[in-house]
């Protein structure tokens, strides 16, 4: 303390030495201070600039470890399952990081897979990123020749024509209904008012009757009247009515039975006159609702006749009317010998019949039979009356003596012949005989011209389609896998398993049974038959466009979808839909491309199909792994070589529903585990049968080539010449075209066959047609094993020289617009009735099975899951900087920056 | 006169006075050397902007709505992704990635600005450049007027004229692997078909006429005939 004084202290703090220095040091201190955390804030964006760029190497690092198979196979891009993604890409951030000094990566570096190939949304972008170029092309180049479909598109949007078309039959069909309802009530009513005035002839004969047994009495009691004096004949008249009062009440009675029997006649033939004029009137409309669907038909189809064959609509038109004049020529015929003949007739024979009756009875209206008739002294009128009565008494007495036997007969005979004129039994019997003769001239006229104009055709068109449905082609029955419970618990989605086309095969079924009724009715000249043929028909069609209607209630939103895209111009939503269609169809097999050898079987016993084409990307379909595994007892759909089916269209389809049945309830089968050769099918239908994908594929296809071909059926000329000669069963002709006609084509597709348009101007099942039809099944089916050579042969007799006699010798048969093969038709099915989720998701499925089965049988024995197959990368980072100038850091382990970097990275 | 004398020859306030002359140079110098480095921080700042923002666009050109490219990817963002986006929609692509710099780029020159700017950060250009077949670079150049420290110093010594306008240009190569793998694939199919042609006679030419003809008749349904335009 002595060495601060107060002088050292004073002369301390006045001192200047190191002024300059602390000057300096406060002034510089807090420059460099700002100017060094410049250099470190900038150092630090430029390194994370930096390790942003490391990262991103890093991540397309280990993108680049992408499956190969995945890539070749499908086009898509996925992080190879055999590569760990998390040490991939540790290592490599870790090499990468070493450019950069001074900064220290933590421990905590993760990086893991996302966006894997089973979310749809990921697998869509990914078909759609592959689809732009090439599926385009492929579809322009070879498919569709697009433009031309929009245009032919557009002119179908007149659907709606087609629309009205069903409508307005459904209409027709009920007023027809309804006519020949009222026709059938007046044939009842006729015969009720037969049988009515037969009871009435019987209780005038009873009258008769009773009047000549009283006759009788009195000539056998020598009953006379005293006319000697008024009071004498006054007792006589009471003596009669004392004596025969009995028997005088019977005669009253029956008179009284007669008037109520005449009565109750009467009324019913008011009624006749009405339901003529109803029967006229159900006529009338039917003809309106026939014209009216015709109209509609020349309104849809007037564009395509007129621009291709301007002599075709007329001659169209000119058919309908001319069945249209027959129809009425009939119904006015017999309407007009209903009103004409068999009423006036009868009115007037019944009119006389009445006058007849009282004047034999005695009873003219103002002397009948009344309650003072009984008692006495007798009125004058009963008195007036009973002398009437006896007025013919001697004449009877005369008959008596001369036999008495048969007294009682000629008496009645003589009073028939005196007061009841022949003609009043003569009419009515003429009209019993009359009703009957038009009853059976209307059977005559009506089954007698359908018969000579049907001749065989309804027979012929009945043996097409039973041949065609003999002929098996429903699915290939060597493509038959079945996913088991264990395959399908390996699929990430659940496609559903049902058969929507079992209830429209059902109504098929019932259609054709109908038809075939119907002919049969015709066949044995059963009027009632053929009308409840007709019923039946209508029954039949009414069921399978309900079973239509549901159909298309299942993708009704997925049309809308369609027409939305169409009508909002939506061109990338519909190009999107286009693209995916495209690339499934193009990359995946369907059954048109097995091979015509049947099957082969490798050292493994693995079945194998051999399969033609090639996905968009080069890989030989054949290429694809066939299962290790064989399951053993399950369906195989083969069909039998040695079987000679005969069976009826009927029992066909009935066959098939029961084994679409069959197939749905079985839970084994098939003899292997992977949809190897109808691929393309199992997206359409989405069952875990490949037999039933097929034959759901084939009715899709079926429904489709329906809708399609009615244009066609009802503007081709050959067709309509047919009809007409069908004369008014001529619809009956227009149904079984309308459900044979795409048969023809379906089988056709689902063989091969690449000579089917989309839009047809000419139908096969026609005069012109059937050559060609014979010449394009026998270039499909005469090489393919799988359908029997029987069976082929059977629809070739069936086909060839049996239209002949419908020829039209102006009629040609002209090629459609766009050819279109199996699986252009099956693009169009996907695009139309096949919803994003799952074409998306059975993709994912078909990518599941066919990668899995891919990689077990390689030496790895890796297995694949769709649900692993990552299309990106997310990884975190953690890292530390060091500071520019160490003094900032409170120690030298730990770092002045500490940050976490996160980076996403897909393909 | 000898006290005058003596008056300079005393060293009384001679380090106030050095001091103060000093001191005048040496804040001068560092108020200097301080403005000069909030200016090139500046321009730092803008460059690693300009560079961040083309490397986000360029690493995930798909993907045009992602909010947090850093993060996660969202199905709206896969579901947004446009076809054809290397190729025919390269302008449509362009319009939005521009329309997300533009909405991006004040937010982050926010994060790291050490001036004060009275307006917005501007996006100069951003050009999508194709340089060959599914392969593109963007090009970004973006612009900020901003004051930063002690500028009236820069201004009154002739450094500066004006508040001080920093610019960069950025450029990155764009990454879409799968829609560069499609053009791969297609030229391969393209060589495929093409040889498919060869094998089956030569008709490469017609198919090629097929496609342009479709092509036509489909811009003819969809953009309207000429006539129509005339109209």
């Amino acid at each position: 303390m002595k060495f601060f004084t107060k002088r050292k202290k004073h002369k301390y703090i006045n001192g200047t030495k190191g002024i300059i220095s602390i000057f300096l040091c406060l002034i510089m201190t807090p420059i460099l201070t700002l100017a060094s955390a410049l250099i470190e804030f900038s150092r630090y964006q430029n390194t994370e600039t930096i390790f942003q760029e490391v990262m991103d190497c890093s991540s397309l690092s280990t993108l680049a470890n992408y499956d190969a198979y995945l890539q070749k196979r499908f086009g898509l891009f996925a992080i190879s399952q055999e590569c760990n993604i998390g040490e991939t890409y540790k290592n490599s951030i870790s090499e990468n990081s070493n450019v950069m000094e001074g900064m220290t990566i933590g421990e905590s570096v993760s990086a893991e897979g996302i966006l894997p190939l089973s979310d749809t949304d990921v697998l869509k972008r990914q078909i759609l990123d592959f689809s732009e170029s090439t599926v385009l092309t492929e579809v322009i180049l070879e498919d569709l020749q697009l433009g031309e479909l929009i245009k032919q598109l557009d002119k179908l949007m007149a659907i709606e024509g087609l629309l009205k078309v069903l409508v307005d039959t459904n209409t027709m069909n009920q007023k027809i209904k309804k006519m020949v309802k009222t026709g059938e009530e007046l044939v009842e009513f006729l015969e009720q008012l037969i049988i009515k005035i037969q009871s009435l002839q019987g209780k005038v004969n009873e009258a008769l009757s009773l009047i000549a047994d009283l006759y009788a009495k009195l000539i056998e009691d020598e009953f006379t009247i005293d006319t000697t004096s008024e009071e004498s004949e006054k007792k006589s008249y009471e003596y009669l009515v004392s004596n025969y009062l009995d028997d005088i009440k019977k005669i009253h009675e029956k008179e009284e039975e007669v008037n109520d029997a005449v009565e109750v006649v009467t009324q019913e033939l008011v009624h006749i006159p009405d339901k003529i004029v109803q029967l006229n009137n159900d006529f009338t409309e039917a003809q309106k609702a026939i014209e009216k669907v015709l109209d509609d038909i020349d309104a849809m189809s007037g564009e395509e006749k007129t621009s291709s064959t301007g002599e075709t609509k007329d001659a169209t038109v000119q058919l309908y009317e001319e069945l249209l004049n027959e129809i009425t020529n009939v119904l006015e015929d017999v309407t007009e010998d209903l009103s004409d003949t068999i009423i006036a007739t009868f009115a007037a024979a019944i009119d006389e019949h009445l006058e007849q009756i009282e004047r034999g009875l005695g009873l003219d209206g103002s002397k009948r039979w009344n309650a003072g008739y009984y008692d006495l002294p007798l009125s004058d009128s009963a008195k007036d009356t009973l002398e009437k009565l006896l007025s013919e008494l001697s004449v009877a007495k005369e008959i008596s003596n001369d036999d008495e036997t048969n007294r009682h007969d000629a008496i009645v005979s003589m009073l028939k012949e005196k007061y009841v004129p022949d003609a009043f039994y003569w009419s009515i019997s003429d009209i019993k005989t009359d009703v009957n003769d038009i009853i059976e001239q209307a059977k005559v006229s009506f089954l007698g011209g359908l018969k000579e104009s049907l001749g065989n055709l309804l027979t012929n068109l009945i043996n097409v389609i039973t041949s065609l449905f003999d002929l098996d082609v429903f699915y290939d029955g060597k493509l038959n896998a079945y996913l088991n419970e264990e395959t399908l618990a390996t699929l990430a989605y659940d496609s559903g398993n049902n058969n929507p086309y079992v209830s429209l095969l059902e109504a098929l079924a019932s259609i054709i049974s109908a038809v075939q009724s119907f002919n049969e009715a015709i066949e044995n000249w059963n009027f009632f038959a053929v009308l409840d043929g007709v019923t039946n028909l209508y029954n039949a069609l009414e069921s399978t466009v309900r079973a239509i209607v549901e159909l298309a209630n299942g993708t009704i939103r997925k049309i809308n979808q369609l027409v939305t895209y169409v009508t909002t111009e939506d061109w990338e939503a519909f190009g999107e839909l286009l693209l995916m269609s495209g690339y499934l169809v193009h990359n995946l097999p369907n059954r048109t491309l097995v091979g015509d050898n049947d099957i082969e079987i490798d050292t493994s016993l693995a079945i194998k199909t051999k399969l033609k084409g090639e996905t968009l990307t080069g890989f030989s379909y054949s290429e694809i792994v066939t299962p290790q595994k064989v399951v053993s007892g399950g369906v195989t759909g083969e069909t039998d070589d040695s079987e000679e089916s005969n069976q009826s269209a009927t029992s066909a389809i009935l066959e098939l529903v029961a084994f679409l049945d069959f197939l749905g309830d079985t839970q084994t089968g098939g003899t292997d585990q992977m949809f190897r050769g109808a691929e393309l099918e199992y997206i359409l239908a989405g069952t875990p049968s490949e037999l039933m994908n097929q034959v759901v594929v084939f009715f899709e296809i079926y429904f489709l080539r329906l809708l399609i071909d009615l244009v066609p059926i009802f503007t081709d000329i050959s067709v309509a010449k047919m009809a007409a000669a069908a004369t008014i069963a001529s619809w009956v002709v227009y149904l079984l075209e309308v459900f044979a006609e795409p048969l023809c084509d379906t089988i056709l597709l689902v063989n091969g066959s690449e000579n089917v348009y989309f839009v047809k101007k000419s139908c096969y099942l026609t005069a012109k047609g059937i050559p060609v039809l014979v010449n394009d099944l026998s270039e499909v089916l005469i090489n393919n094993k799988t359908v029997r050579q029987s069976a082929v042969n059977k629809v070739n007799a069936a086909l060839t020289g049996k239209f002949d006699k419908y020829t039209d010798a102006t009629a040609t048969f002209t090629k459609g617009i766009l050819k279109m093969d199996y699986a252009t038709h099956c693009m169009l099915l996907l695009m139309f009735t096949t919803t994003e989720e799952n074409m998306l998701g059975r993709m994912a499925n078909i990518v599941q099975l066919e990668t899995n089965y891919y990689y077990e049988q390689k030496e790895s024995q890796q297995s694949f899951d769709i649900a692993k197959a990552y299309t990106g990368l997310s990884a975190t980072v953690d890292v530390e900087f060091d500071s520019f100038i160490k003094i900032f850091q409170s120690n030298s382990q730990s770092a002045l920056i500490k940050k976490q970097f996160s980076r996403t990275n897909t393909y | 006169m000898k006290k005058v004398r003596l008056y300079f020859k005393k060293e009384n306030g001679e380090i106030m006075l050095e001091s103060t002359l000093i001191m005048i140079f040496t804040l001068i110098i560092l108020i200097t050397m301080i403005s000069v480095g909030f200016l090139f921080y500046q321009q730092a700042m803008v460059n690693t902007i300009a560079a961040d923002m083309a490397s986000d666009i360029a690493v995930a050109y798909k993907i045009t709505n992602q909010e947090d490219s850093e993060n996660s990817l969202t199905s709206n963002a896969l579901n947004d992704i446009q076809l054809y986006r290397t190729s025919v929609s390269i302008a449509s692509m362009k319009a939005l990635h521009k329309q997300n710099v533009e909405s991006e780029l004040p937010e982050r020159v926010k994060l790291s600005t050490l001036g004060v700017a009275d307006k917005d950060p501007v996006l100069e250009s951003f050009e999508v450049v194709v340089d060959n077949v599914g392969r593109m670079h963007i090009e970004i150049t973006i612009s900020m007027e901003c004051d930063i420290l002690f500028d009236g110093a820069l201004k009154y010594f002739g450094i500066i004229d004006s508040t001080p306008k920093f610019t960069a240009c950025a450029r990155a190569e764009c990454l879409d692997i799968t829609a560069y793998a499609s053009h791969v694939q297609f030229l391969d199919y393209v060589s495929r078909k093409i040889e498919k042609e060869m094998s089956n006679g030569n008709k490469v030419i017609t198919s090629i006429m097929g496609i342009f003809n479709d092509v036509d008749s489909i811009a003819e349904l969809l953009l309207g005939t000429s006539d129509e335009e005339e109209e």
